[in-house]
């Protein structure tokens, strides 16, 4: 009889732990930001040459960053006192990571943010599926952060139809369909390449530009990022100005114009008005020196 | 330590999100793009793969079901471009072989001379160039002249081009009309030599075909609209006209396309075509083609049957109404469901069937084609290419009205098996 009466007992009371076994044991509310100070994140080594594969997912670390919290990778770039080119991938699945980067000086110091801008929609072209591509220069800088914003989260990224794609590569009519859109998330899968600038390796420099094939022209601009409105760009804080003429007063002194006439471009588009007309005090004053 | 994080990072970003400095590799970039299937297979029985068509029948269902190597290779790149007026060059050369050897030579006879080493043609299909923003009147139009594959219409699984005037030509496409897109173009085809009164030889008569099409019509929520006229005729010189042996033909081709998107996870397009006389056919003129007039029905699609699932299907219906009794209807139906295992492998199934019925007597021809292939491809999508495949095939016919077979199968036989590997690629 007992046993009887103990049995539907043990029924209820299982039935009643369940529910209190699923609440999560940590809050979900607030991810654990893995790190306080950005010299404290963890820095993984990218060589020169390598190409690497990440997956951003659960595991993934995240940090606080001014922007909002965020999963990210951290790079830590060689010291070669030249400049180097990272072509950052961001491959299209369910969703997608959509990419910033944050370089570091050596000191640890931000230097420049590369936003969502820097990493167009790049349709599936050659075998290559779907993705958002950025390639940065980096001049110096010593550190490289790949992260994301809860801003950036909240948009979407609209694809070529894949049935469009093939009619391209094939010279058929693509069909007048509605293009799908992917929404922006915190996983995804990153790849990551640094090269050296200007070198001169076989098969790559030279064979670039036949391997690297670009989608139609055409279709990469009806194609494009859907974000919401952005504010409107604000002029460069003076700290931006003044690393900007630093770096073109570094240029200039190892005597590459080039490469001060790109950071003058860069400052402008950043806002920072007054390095050019540093860059064309310098080229006066040189002159008439 | 937050806030000194914090404020390390406030410079770069409330200051300014720094534009990304986009490098340009070259002078120009190129666009590979191309087109490849090729494989090998065999015949139950014995023998070089065998592909099944039905007698009379404009296309046949392809997966598995393909015996030649064929490829195209193009290269393009836009070489000049200031302010927004741009100049974009076009390149593609198509091969084909009967994929019999390692040596096939393109001598150009396509190994009619029975000479196995040399069964290759290859072609320059593509040579134009596209001229954007050119004309101050008309923003966003293109201008274009060349050798070009204009703006062709297909069915993917049976690889039949329904709506295809491609060749030499000109033209101005992407008018923007407001409520449409509007397209005009002159091409060329010839369709053989013409006889000087039925004796001494002539030259190729020299077909010219105008197309207007009238395209983006929003008709209804992700519903688009294309309309087409095309015109053509045969182009005389003075001594073929004057020629009383020699009558050309000319005719007209009517296109009403719907395009659904969003179609239960894809989308659906639904073709109607009106031809008569000389243009009874796909988009080009035939000279010497009798009176007579068509009409097709092409309606195709990609859905989505589940979380893993696409399937492509077709039905088709064309009526050929030849005055001189010669015509023929042809009905046809396939699908070609595709099961992903994972992002790479998949199975696919295709199910094709294809009845011609003659006009006149004459006995029907109908064939039914079964394929099943296991697939690794880029990517989960139902285009997702380059796709590798072992396919077995079965298709059945009768064998006492015809022999649907290209080789290996026997006159009188009803049905046949092949097995083998293929791949397909696009890029």
């Amino acid at each position: 009889m007992k046993t009887l009466v103990s049995l539907p007992l043990l029924c209820i009371g299982l039935w009643l732990a369940t529910p209190v076994q699923a609440q999560p044991s940590v809050p979900s509310s607030a991810p654990a930001s893995c790190c306080q100070t950005l010299s404290t994140l963890p820095f993984r080594d990218l060589p020169v040459g390598a190409k690497l594969s990440i997956s951003i997912s659960d595991d993934t670390p995240r940090f606080r960053f001014d922007e909002g919290d965020s999963r990210f990778v951290a790079f830590r770039l060689p010291d070669a006192g030249r400049s180097f080119e990272v072509t950052l991938t961001s491959l299209v699945a369910e969703e997608v990571f959509q990419p910033r980067v944050l370089l570091l000086d050596s000191a640890m110091r931000p230097t420049r943010v590369f936003d969502a801008d820097a990493f167009p929609y790049r349709p599936a072209r050659g075998f290559a599926p779907d993705a958002l591509q950025g390639r940065l220069r980096i001049d110096g800088e010593r550190y490289l952060i790949v992260y994301t914003t809860p801003y950036q989260r909240s948009g979407a990224t609209r694809l070529e139809h894949p049935a469009k794609t093939f009619a391209r590569a094939h010279g058929n009519e693509p069909p007048s369909i509605p293009d799908p859109v992917v929404p922006h998330g915190d996983t995804g899968l990153i790849e990551i390449r640094l090269d050296a600038q200007g070198g001169f390796a076989p098969g790559q420099r030279l064979l670039q530009p036949l391997l690297a094939v670009a989608g139609t022209a055409g279709a990469e601009a009806a194609q494009g990022t859907v974000a919401p409105p952005e504010a409107a760009q604000e002029d460069a804080l003076p700290e931006t100005e003044r690393y900007f003429r630093g770096a073109i007063d570094a240029a200039l002194s190892s005597g590459d114009l080039d490469r001060a006439l790109r950071l003058a471009e860069e400052a402008r588009k950043a806002g920072a008005e007054g390095a050019r007309s540093h860059l064309l005090e310098r080229l006066q004053s040189g002159l008439e020196g | 330590m937050a806030s000194e994080s914090r404020m390390l990072m406030r410079a770069p970003m409330l200051g300014a999100a720094i534009a990304a400095t986009v490098f340009s590799s070259a002078a120009f970039a190129v666009d590979f793009h191309g087109y490849l299937r090729s494989g090998i297979g065999a015949t139950s029985g014995g023998g070089d793969q065998a592909c099944f068509q039905a007698a009379g029948a404009p296309a046949k269902y392809r997966l598995g079901n393909e015996c030649e190597t064929y490829a195209e290779v193009g290269f393009g790149a836009e070489l000049y471009n200031q302010d927004e007026r741009s100049f974009y060059l076009d390149t593609m050369i198509a091969y084909k072989s009967n994929q019999a050897n390692d040596w096939e030579a393109a001598l150009g006879d396509n190994g009619d001379d029975g000479n196995p080493y040399d069964n290759s043609v290859a072609s320059v299909r593509q040579f134009n160039v596209q001229a954007k923003n050119v004309i101050d009147a008309l923003p966003g139009a293109t201008l274009w002249a060349g050798k070009r594959y204009y703006k062709r219409h297909d069915v993917h699984i049976n690889d039949y081009y329904y709506w295809d005037l491609s060749g030499p030509g000109a033209g101005i496409e992407d008018i923007d009309l407001g409520f449409g897109k509007l397209a005009l173009a002159w091409t060329r085809n010839t369709d053989g030599t013409w006889v000087y009164d039925g004796a001494g030889t002539g030259t190729n008569v020299a077909n010219d075909t105008v197309d207007v099409r009238l395209g983006d019509l929003e008709v209804n929520k992700d519903g688009m609209l294309e309309l087409g006229f095309d015109y053509g005729s045969a182009n005389l010189s003075e001594i073929q006209r004057d020629d009383p042996g020699f009558e050309d033909q000319k005719g007209y081709l009517f296109t009403v396309e719907h395009t659904q998107g969003n179609w239960f996870g894809g989308f659906n397009k639904l073709a109607l075509q009106y031809a008569t006389d000389g243009m009874v056919g796909t988009g080009h003129n035939n000279s010497a083609a009798g009176d007579g007039d068509m009409f097709r029905l092409v309606d195709q699609g990609v859905v989505k049957l589940g979380a893993n699932t696409e399937m492509m299907y077709v039905a088709i219906y064309e009526d050929k109404d030849l005055d001189a009794g010669n015509g023929q209807t042809w009905t046809s139906f396939g699908v070609r469901p595709v099961y992903n295992w994972n992002e790479v492998m998949s199975t696919a199934l295709e199910l094709g069937y294809d009845l011609v019925e003659p006009q006149g007597d004459g006995d029907d021809a109908d064939l039914v084609k079964l394929t099943l292939a296991q697939q690794w491809s880029a990517g989960r999508s139902f285009w997702a290419r380059p796709q590798l495949r072992a396919f077995v095939t079965y298709a059945r016919w009768d064998g006492d009205v015809y022999n649907a077979a290209s080789e290996s199968i026997d006159m009188g036989e009803d049905d046949g098996l092949t097995f083998g590997f293929q791949v397909e690629a696009w890029w």
